[in-house]
């Protein structure tokens, strides 16, 4: 894999060419794109399209330059920079701004305002956020839950899948008529299955308050899909 | 359409990235570690510490890091899991569920300060890091991990820190512990059989350090450290309601031979109490 080190190297120093460091910029435009297909989804990269306009991507751009100056004494101990960090780096920078609900403002990188900028900020205080924007937590959830769905899927049987749905088809008073077992006996599998529900979910999410998010995810992309109550002639 | 799994897609990404081992690098500039501070182990991807704790006898100083770290996807358990945003370095950090003791040597030579936070965010942090659990799926197989990548730092920081209170020569007080309790946890189920994630011999509790050594012949033998100003009070020391040791403390160093043999530890050092009596 491509070694990015040589060129981040001649930016710290300010040696680079405006046509290398046009070409570096390009890069990091596909990485920001690779992150927001893989990593995130369309919808987050269409909110950073509303929030910083058409040149979204060179905004970002620009801030993760600003990040590798900034850090550049880590970034230099490095034996080498693969495409893979600066991804990884550019995930993080995506989430910065997600959490800033985008206020943070577009500027431009000035390499002598930055080190004026290190030299002053040494003891810098920070806070734990007591407020998030609803855009960062809500992807959060949703993607803790997709995963939570993955893993269901994997971890369980047809038959216990069938059981869950019952069990939440009935929690949505959606009364399933036609199924299989006799309601004593669906009743009977689905004590059987707490157990094994609460060893993947943990105590918290049975018991929470995300339950009522994770059940309607279930419903749908399980419960829906695997058509289990549909009336049989 | 089916829908894509990021947690599994970003955990891929970072194991491409970390490899099995931790590699860390010593940093340019040196700053002592003091409590309240955000400071970033020099490696990639980043760890970042908060020191919530300072531990010192003597002139040895030890510090409770809770642990946080950059990879937001992995990292992040529910809406309660505490969020840092560092604007100047265009960078967001999130709380993992749990911390590791490190000392100041370490410290020094191996992180970055960064800045301060203030006590209450550090009682937030310590906070989630006692009551989160740790899942069942991808994002707990990422914390324990990287419990797994620092746990060398962390009991070899703990090991340092005994070795040199042992510079500092206390004279031991050695008990033996009856030959009724040795057998009773010989017999337990719950500890004869115990086997922990990561096996250690090493232990900090609330208000002492415990190590465990084999020796060969002789057996098993627990040494407990207890803080300096215990000395000259009156001390109760229990494995769950069982008294290892009851009375006025003449030194903090207390060995007890005749251990019960267990294939692991872990859980009985985890059951150490030790209280001042009123």
């Amino acid at each position: 894999m491509y070694d990015y080190k040589p060129n981040i190297e001649r930016i710290i120093r300010n040696e680079i060419t405006s046509e290398e460091y046009q070409k570096f910029l390009n890069i990091l435009k596909r990485i920001f794109r690779q992150a927001f297909k893989v990593y995130f989804t369309l919808d987050i990269e269409k909110l950073f399209h509303k929030f910083y306009g058409p040149d979204y991507l060179k905004v970002l751009t620009s801030e993760l330059v600003f990040r590798i100056v900034s850090k550049k004494d880590s970034f230099l101990k490095l034996p080498y920079i693969n495409k893979r960090y600066l991804l990884s780096t550019a995930i993080n920078i995506i989430y910065f701004h997600l959490s800033s609900g985008f206020k943070v403002v577009e500027r431009e990188v000035n390499f002598d305002d930055l080190n004026l900028a290190q030299e002053e900020n040494k003891e810098q205080g920070f806070n734990v956020e007591s407020l998030l924007p609803p855009v960062f937590v809500n992807f959060l959830e949703d993607s803790a839950l997709s995963h939570l769905v993955m893993s269901l899927k994997k971890r369980l049987t047809k038959k216990e899948l069938e059981t869950l749905c019952w069990y939440i088809y009935k929690a949505y008073k959606q009364n399933p008529k036609d199924v299989k077992a006799s309601a004593d006996a669906i009743y009977k599998r689905w004590e059987r299955l707490k157990p094994k529900l609460r060893e993947i979910f943990g105590d918290e999410v049975l018991e929470g308050t995300s339950a009522d998010k994770l059940f309607y995810v279930i419903k749908s992309e399980i419960c829906e899909k695997l058509d289990l109550f549909k009336s049989r002639k | 359409m089916k829908k894509p799994d990021r947690i599994k897609k970003q955990w891929e990404l970072y194991q491409s990235l970390r490899g099995k081992e931790l590699i860390i690098y010593p940093v340019s500039q040196k700053i002592p570690p003091k409590v309240n501070e955000l400071r970033e182990l020099c490696t990639f991807p980043s760890i970042y510490f908060a020191l919530a704790e300072e531990i010192s006898f003597h002139q040895e100083r030890l510090f409770k890091a809770i642990v946080l770290t950059e990879e937001i996807t992995l990292g992040w358990l529910d809406s309660q899991t505490p969020v840092i945003r560092l604007p100047h370095l265009r960078t967001i950090i999130i709380a993992l569920p749990f911390w590791v003791y490190l000392d100041e040597k370490f410290l020094l030579n191996h992180t970055n300060k960064l800045g301060v936070l203030n006590e209450d965010d550090i009682h937030r942090l310590e906070d989630y890091a006692e009551r989160a659990k740790i899942p069942q799926d991808i994002r707990g197989e990422y914390i324990r991990f990287l419990m797994k990548l620092l746990a060398p730092y962390n009991t070899e920081s703990i090991l340092t820190y005994l070795e040199k209170l042992e510079e500092y020569q206390f004279a031991p007080s050695v008990f033996t512990i009856s030959d009724d309790l040795k057998t009773y946890y010989e017999k337990d189920p719950h500890y004869a059989f115990a086997k922990a994630a990561s096996s250690k011999n090493v232990h900090k509790g609330k208000n002492f350090f415990a190590i465990v050594e084999k020796i060969p012949e002789v057996g098993s033998k627990l040494t407990l450290y207890l803080p300096q100003d215990y000395l000259g009070q009156k001390v109760t020391i229990k494995v769950e309601n069982n008294v290892l040791f009851e009375g006025t403390l003449e030194t903090i160093k207390l060995e007890f031979t005749n251990l019960p043999e267990l294939a692991d530890y872990t859980s009985w050092l985890e059951a150490i109490d030790v209280e001042l009596s009123v």
